[in-house]
């Protein structure tokens, strides 16, 4: 019996581009990811980092291979499907935060509910205390442009957890943050490994590799 | 949605505001077209009122008594009059000439209407009192002359007794109003003759040479030689219709175009394709209205700027309505195809 947010990944090959100029970022991948559990996926840049996380995110279909999330093997062809499983199962955490910049803190976090037709006032709620949990009680109605780096990756972390998601993925998480940025931000994804929740994050940063339960790795050397 | 939406107007207010700014005025141009194109169609109606009588009689052949000049002996009136049965014939003449003393600047074009004091033809001027005798006329408020001004027109001086409201045609033109021998003596050498007669009642019979006009082909008589005016500002009101949607349309695509990365963010954490439309959808219909909504408001403050004596009514306001919503929702395509076409891998994509 598969437990709630186990992952298998099993012969996964993504092509991208066509003719020529096509290239395969992912051949033959095959690994598993348990519930409550960290894991890093590393690879050098170019490496199909961010490719594995479109997929496992439904935002891309692979040219073969199969994606079995919570013992249910993804639709990864079909579009409604995919967006279900954005929807219901996936939480995201960008590399360049991509919060959207007319929208302050609070706003930004509450968008992923206001979008699945939650109530303002619920969604508003749930963001307020995410964000307060984060530290950001008094940076709740800066906007983007206004916060700094680190305040940035903790919106853009809580905007990916305000759903509650199972499967939570982070892109490069320390990619634009500085040192003691990037201690916070290891003691944060430790914080947000739990029962019934996976935390895979995609990195090439070694801090980040030394403080995951399971390393996935693409290429060798990572 | 609308929060995102309504915030993302409030991040691009000052592109938004040019946008308005530049439909607003292209709309107030067909707001003014078209309240200059109803003021030709109105004046031709407030002409034939002035006339009064229940139709026209004019020489066979003739397309009617404002585009044609072949003139009747008054005489015939006298003689198709009937007391007895209500019937009654006032012979008016009217044709075009220009005069002297009325403006600065030169000669004015005129409309002279030229009627028998008495008859059927009953001017009501707004100022002063209608001419009775040789010498005297009353004009249009538009010539801008007062009370007691004198006039040239064809060498004659004339002395204006009277001032009447909204008696133009011809595309604006004002009217002189004077006695019908005063007519005669301008425009035929003194004999007597006349354009039409304007008649009340219905006579007996009718010679052969005559036919009965109603008011109605009178009108549109006098409409003729400006439809291809009014055809000409109906299909400006179009084409600057079109000018207008394209502006708004261009706003949408600009704004889609800067939002591609928010789109794709947005649609990778789960937003439906069709929600994100809502956007570019209400942006059009904002800015289109927007601009519409200033569009009356500009155009009523440049009303008094024109020659021309125009109103702005209920109708075309309406119609400008609901061409701005139409007009908003066909240009928000512009910007919703672009967000509909948006990979919401692009999320993932580097900076």
């Amino acid at each position: 019996m598969t437990s709630r947010a186990d992952l298998i990944v099993s012969g996964l090959t993504v092509e991208l581009g066509s003719g020529p100029s096509r290239v395969r970022p992912l051949e033959n991948l095959s690994f598993v990811g348990t519930d409550g559990r960290l894991m890093v996926v590393c690879a050098p840049s170019g490496g199909g980092k961010t490719t594995l996380l479109s997929v496992l995110a439904g935002l891309l279909t692979p040219a073969r291979g199969s994606v079995t999330f919570s013992g249910r093997e993804l639709g990864l062809s079909s579009r409604p499907q995919m967006l279900q499983h954005r929807r219901d199962c996936v939480g995201l955490a960008f590399q360049s935060f991509n919060l959207i910049a007319s929208l302050d803190a609070v706003e930004n976090v509450m968008a992923p509910l206001l979008m699945t037709g939650v109530q303002r006032s619920v969604a508003r709620r749930r963001a307020t205390e995410l964000l307060s949990g984060m530290g950001l009680a008094h940076r709740l109605h800066h906007r983007p442009g206004s916060l700094s780096g680190g305040e940035q990756q903790r919106v853009a972390i809580a905007r990916g957890l305000v759903g509650d998601p199972p499967l939570f993925l982070a892109d490069e998480p320390t990619a634009h943050l500085d040192q003691p940025q990037v201690g916070a931000m290891l003691t944060l994804l430790r914080s947000l490994v739990r029962p019934g929740r996976l935390v895979l994050v995609a990195t090439h940063d070694l801090r980040v590799i030394q403080a995951a339960d399971d390393v996935v790795d693409l290429t060798t050397p990572c | 949605m609308l929060t995102i939406t309504l915030r993302d107007l409030q991040w691009r207010a000052r592109r938004i505001v040019v946008g308005v700014c530049a439909a607003m005025l292209v709309f107030a141009v067909t707001l003014l077209l078209q309240s200059v194109h109803d003021s030709f169609l109105e004046e031709t109606d407030r002409t034939i009122t002035f006339f009064g009588g229940d139709a026209w009689i004019v020489t066979r052949g003739l397309a009617g008594p404002f585009t044609t000049n072949s003139p009747m002996r008054t005489s015939t009136a006298e003689l198709l009059a009937d007391p007895s049965r209500a019937v009654a014939m006032t012979p008016v003449a009217i044709f075009r000439h220009v005069v002297d003393g009325a403006q600065s600047s030169g000669p004015v074009d005129v409309n002279v209407i030229a009627y028998r004091p008495d008859g059927v033809v009953q001017p009501r001027p707004t100022a002063g009192r209608p001419p009775r005798a040789e010498g005297e006329v009353a004009v249009d408020e538009s010539l801008g002359v007062p009370l007691g001004t004198t006039l040239t027109l064809a060498g004659v001086r004339l002395t204006v007794v009277g001032t009447l409201a909204g008696l133009t045609y011809n595309g604006g033109t004002p009217t002189v109003v004077m006695t019908l021998s005063q007519g005669q003596a301008i425009a035929y050498h003194g004999d007597d003759l006349a354009s039409a007669l304007v008649m009340r009642g219905k006579p007996a019979v009718l010679p052969p040479d005559l036919v009965v006009m109603t008011p109605r082909d009178v009108r549109d008589d006098l409409r003729r030689p400006l439809q291809v005016a009014t055809r000409t500002l109906g299909l400006l009101s179009v084409l600057l219709w079109l000018v207008a949607g394209s502006i708004v349309a261009f706003v949408c695509y600009l704004s889609a175009l800067d939002r591609v990365r928010d789109v794709a963010v947005l649609k990778a954490i789960g937003a439906a394709p069709w929600r994100l439309c809502a956007t570019p959808l209400i942006e059009g219909l904002a800015v289109s209205v927007a601009a519409a909504a200033g569009a009356v408001i500009l155009a009523q403050a440049l009303l008094p700027a024109f020659p021309l004596t125009i109103g702005l009514g209920l109708t075309p306001c309406l119609v400008l309505a609901v061409v701005a919503i139409g007009l908003g929702v066909v240009a928000s395509v512009a910007g919703i195809t672009r967000v509909l076409r948006v990979d919401p891998a692009l999320a993932l994509a580097g900076p």
